[in-house]
Order: C-alpha cells, then sequence, then structure tokens
C-alpha cells in the first residue's frame, strides 16, 4: 500500500532536546498525503512536541534544541519562512482556543494578518465555506456575530478547525482534539476527521485508541521518544510487538 | 461560633475597612484644613495662575470675613498645567518603551535572560525617587541644555511649541523624561505580568496561524490584554502625577510665569506643596497652608478621577467585551 500513496513530509532523523532531557530521539516517519496519520504513545512520548517540530512552532521555545531534518514537498522546512509553513501546515490544539471575539472574526484571523487585501463578499464566502468544511454552519444557524468563547466546547473545537481550514493548508495537524470534549462532541469530530482527509493530509495525536481505530490510515507508536511500531490500520492493531500490546492494554 | 473565630472575624472586617476609612479621613482632613481659602479665594483659585502668599509680617486684613496676610492671591492654573503636561509626556514616553520591552522580553530574549530582565526592570522601581532628581540635576540637564534641545529648537521649531528660547535644561522635558523613568518600571511589569498570564494555547494558536511575533505581541497587548494594558498605564499615570522630590529638583520649580514653550520652567502641584510648605508654616493666619491644602484637595480628586476612569476603561476591555463585535 505504501508504493502508491504519495508523501508529503519526510522526517529523518529528528532530534529535539532540551538541556537536560531528549524529547525526541532522532525519528524518521512518513506523514502520507490525503490519508490520516495517526501518532499514539503514552503521555510525556514526544508527541505534541513532534506536531509542535512540524509548524515550526518550537523555534518559540529557545531552550529547544532541534537537529535533523523535515522535508514538506520536498522542502527542508527551515529553508521555508515559518509563518508561510504555518499556513501550510495548520494545528489544532487539545484545548480549544478560540480568540474572544466573534466567530467570523476568529475564522477571518489568519486572513486578516496575511494582510492580503480581500473583498467583503470574497472573505464573506471564504469563511462560509471553512464553517461549513469544519460542519458548524448549520449548528450557528447563519449567526456569525456570536461570540467564539460563548459556543459549546464541540463547537469551539470546530470553530478552531475552521479558523485553521479558512487558510486552506495542505497538512491538518490535530493535538489530541478530542480529550477535552464529551462523546457526542467527540463523535462529530470522528466524523469530521473522516471527511477532512478527501481534502487535507491530517496528522492525528491522541492516545484514545478507539478514536484511532475509526479514523487512522496509519499508526504509529512512539515511546520515549522512538517510534516502536508503524503500519496501516489493521496491521498495527494485529502487531505482535510487545510495545504495541503493551500499549493496546493499557489503553483498553 | 467558637469565640477564636468570631474575634478572627472581627479583626478580619476592621482590617478590610482600614484602608476604605483612612482614605475618607485623609480627604475630610485636607478638606477641612482648605476651607478658609475656598471662602478667600472662590472660583478664582482655578482661574488665576499667580500664587502670592502675602506679607506676612504686615497686619492681617479681612477678606470676605476670613484673616488673609495683605497682598496674597492664591491660583492653581500653572501647577495644574505643570502636573497634566509633565504627566502627558511621561505617559507619551513611557508608553512606547513599555510596550517594546514587553514585545523583547516575552518574544524575542530566550527565558533565562527574561527572567534577569524582569527582575532588572522590576529594580528601578526601588530606586528613591530623590537619586532620580539627583541624576536629573547632574546628568540630564545638561545634556538637554547644551545638546538636545538646542537641536530641537532649530530642526523642530515648525511644531508648536518647541520654538522659544532655552533656559537652563530644567522644566517640562527634563521632569516628563524623569517622570517616565520612575514609571516605566510600574507600566512594563503590569504589561509583562499581563502578557504571561495569556493561555498558551492562545499564544501558539497565533502563531499557528502565521502571525509573526510583532502581530502576537500587538494582539495580546492591545485587544486580548487591553484592560491590563491600559490598567498599568494608568497605574503609571497616577503615579506620575503625585510624584514629588524628583519633578521638584528637574522642573525649575517656577511661580508666577506661565510657561511659553517646551523649554520654559514648569511646577507642580505636588513639588508645589513640598516646596511651599516650609514659608506656609509661618503664616500667623493660615491662610497659605489653608491654600495648599486645596492644591492637596484638587491633587487628590484627579488622582482618584484617574483610577476611576482606569477602572471603568479595565472593566469594558474584558474579555466579555469582545463577544459579538
Amino acid at each position: 500500500m505504501e508504493e502508491k500513496v504519495e508523501k508529503i513530509i519526510e522526517i529523518e532523523r529528528l532530534k529535539v532536546e532540551t538541556k537536560n532531557k531528549v524529547i525526541l530521539d532522532g525519528v524518521d516517519l512518513n506523514i502520507f498525503k490525503n490519508c490520516v496519520n495517526t501518532i499514539v504513545g503514552p503521555s510525556g512520548s514526544g508527541k505534541s512536541t513532534l506536531l509542535r517540530s512540524l509548524n515550526r512552532l518550537l523555534d518559540m521555545d529557545p531552550s529547544m534544541d532541534v537537529s535533523g531534518d523535515v522535508l514538506f514537498e520536498k522542502r527542508n522546512i527551515v529553508d521555508i519562512d515559518p509563518v508561510e509553513l504555518r499556513r501550510e501546515i495548520g494545528l489544532v490544539f487539545q484545548k480549544p482556543n478560540p480568540f474572544p471575539m466573534s466567530v467570523y472574526d476568529n475564522v477571518a484571523f489568519g486572513l486578516r494578518i496575511q494582510g492580503k487585501k480581500l473583498k467583503k463578499d470574497e472573505m464573506d464566502k471564504m469563511i462560509h465555506q471553512a464553517l461549513e468544511d469544519a460542519d458548524l454552519i448549520e449548528e450557528l444557524g447563519g449567526n456569525l456575530k456570536q461570540g467564539g468563547t460563548s459556543l459549546s466546547g464541540g463547537q469551539q473545537q470546530r470553530l478552531c478547525i475552521a479558523r485553521a481550514l479558512v487558510l486552506r493548508p495542505k497538512v491538518l495537524m490535530f493535538d489530541e482534539p478530542t480529550s477535552a470534549l464529551d462523546p457526542i462532541a467527540k463523535g462529530k469530530i470522528v466524523d469530521l476527521i473522516r471527511a477532512l482527509k478527501q481534502k487535507y493530509t491530517v496528522i492525528l495525536v491522541t492516545h484514545d485508541m478507539n478514536l484511532t481505530r475509526k479514523v487512522s490510515d496509519y499508526t504509529n507508536l512512539i515511546y520515549e521518544g522512538k517510534f516502536v511500531a508503524k503500519g496501516t490500520g489493521s496491521e498495527f492493531f494485529e502487531s505482535e510487538i510487545e510495545e504495541v500490546r503493551d500499549f493496546l492494554t493499557e489503553a483498553d | 461560633m467558637k469565640a477564636t473565630n468570631r474575634i478572627f472575624n472581627f479583626f478580619t472586617f476592621l482590617m478590610a475597612i482600614v484602608p476604605a476609612v483612612a482614605l475618607i479621613s485623609i480627604f475630610v482632613f485636607v478638606f477641612q484644613e482648605s476651607l478658609p481659602l475656598w471662602k478667600f479665594s472662590g472660583l478664582s483659585f482655578f482661574t488665576t495662575y499667580l500664587w502670592n502668599p502675602g506679607f506676612q509680617y504686615q497686619q492681617p486684613i479681612i477678606v470676605h470675613g476670613i484673616l488673609a496676610p495683605p497682598g496674597a492671591q492664591f491660583g492653581l492654573d500653572l501647577f495644574l498645567l505643570g502636573t497634566l503636561s509633565t504627566s502627558a509626556l511621561a505617559i507619551l514616553i513611557a508608553f512606547p518603551i513599555s510596550f517594546l520591552i514587553t514585545l523583547n522580553v516575552e518574544l524575542y530574549l530566550p527565558a533565562r535572560i527574561k527572567k534577569f530582565m524582569v527582575s532588572m526592570i522590576e529594580l528601578f522601581a526601588g530606586i528613591p525617587s530623590v537619586v532620580y532628581g539627583l541624576w536629573g540635576i547632574i546628568v540630564l540637564e545638561p545634556i538637554l541644555f547644551r545638546n538636545v534641545e538646542p537641536w530641537m529648537a532649530q530642526h523642530l521649531s515648525f511644531i508648536p511649541g518647541l520654538k522659544g528660547e532655552i533656559y537652563s535644561g530644567a522644566g517640562l522635558i527634563a521632569s516628563g523624561i524623569i517622570l517616565s523613568f520612575m514609571i516605566i518600571p510600574i507600566v512594563t511589569s503590569v504589561i509583562v505580568n499581563s502578557f504571561d498570564s495569556v493561555p498558551k494555547e492562545v499564544k501558539e494558536g497565533l502563531f499557528s496561524l502565521g502571525a509573526t511575533k510583532w502581530e502576537v505581541g500587538k494582539y495580546l497587548t492591545t485587544r486580548y490584554s487591553r484592560a491590563s494594558t491600559v490598567g498599568g498605564t494608568l497605574l503609571g499615570l497616577g503615579r506620575a502625577l503625585g510624584e514629588t522630590m524628583a519633578v521638584l529638583m528637574v522642573s525649575g520649580a517656577v511661580t508666577n510665569i506661565l510657561p511659553t514653550s517646551f523649554y520654559s520652567a514648569t511646577n507642580t502641584m505636588s513639588a508645589a506643596i513640598a516646596s511651599l510648605l516650609d514659608s506656609a508654616l509661618t503664616d500667623s493666619t493660615r491662610m497659605d497652608l489653608a491654600a495648599l491644602a486645596a492644591l492637596g484637595v484638587v491633587l487628590m480628586a484627579i488622582s482618584l478621577t484617574v483610577s476611576l476612569i482606569g477602572r471603568k476603561i479595565a472593566g469594558r476591555g474584558s474579555l466579555r467585551g469582545y463577544e459579538g463585535d
């Protein structure tokens, strides 16, 4: 299967360390286009750090020392302007983080700081499309003036997804997107992730094995800063690798 | 209820009302002390800039039924103008500097250096104002007098107020600069603290949407935590309005001569109270003292108003205020 699918991100010997701790210990990983690429692992294993190194959010933290290569569409990410890179690789966080402004302004935020002068109706159209792709437009009943922080947790999370989608990224990364949500809100995110992979490449970080079973095309287990198992959905769950068995037992 | 608990409750209540009682009683005391002045001067206290204690060693005369030295006349305009202009200049200088320090400390410097910088800035707040004043006289005034002000008068004279004769370096500009040094630590530490209290998700959220450091800093200080930014600035303004010693030393402490340009000597209400108190105490009619108390009343009223407005703006700037706009 792997041969047929195009790689969009190639991670080679990526090492992230602080003065006294190695967080990622020279990992290799391929991210496949238009697939849900899942990274699972116990907390503290380096999952979130991996995501934050892909869009160079780690650059913001001077205590992190990053080495190795990450190729995004065959270009090394250190050669790409971080601002541009972050628009291409969107990130949705564990805790929904809408800005204290209206739904409309939340989604418009990324467009506005881009400095592009968009016509009002053009902007409206993009924002509606993003909210529709994030499966939120119907629930809002067309009221985009309401405050982003007054929505329910699940709606806030989808608003944050819309905020990333409006920038038309190629890759969308989710950092434990369902762990702060109730089961119904969780279900909606599951459906949404499935739908999104038609247009986008999804990287999903989670320790929720139910979620992984439902959506994942490629599952990778990270353990103490190293990948110990990689495989397609069914391969992974049937793997005989000891760490996988242990992790699955613990997670269930 | 246990007796110890009752006693404890009583004392916490007592301690809780101390600030309110103290504030009210100070205001009442100062106002009472100023009463003869209001009878003597009436509204002319607000309409003239002349301040003349009169002839204290001549026979007092009776004006509006009140004893006063002959020739006495009191108006606060010069001091009020000085207070407002030096404070305004101080804020104009301090705010952009505090803003840039915050951005630098929060977004550009490594954590280790950040800690050091912040503690240095906070140390600045602990320098006694008389030391600032001394530095102002020895270092700042000569530089202003010899280098800065002549250059300004030559090149910026098209700006109203920047054309005119240069006197000594003491005055509005020196006072504004000294005051700005004194309030930068206050304004900066409030903005830095509010920046620190922004949740990490919000900061990372902004960056992950492709915002630059400048955009993140601008958004967080002017929108997300606008309440703290305004609050900190007004806190600084409050300090500037009341600051006495340093301003007294570098303002030129002038009376009876209105400023004609930014280079002129000036005086503020607080500095005037401090510098004129000594001679006022020799006035047997106590009218001079009453006039200084009246200055104190007005100064208190202004400071109180500033903090009330500050609270109101800060309240409006809370997160709720942005929803739906």
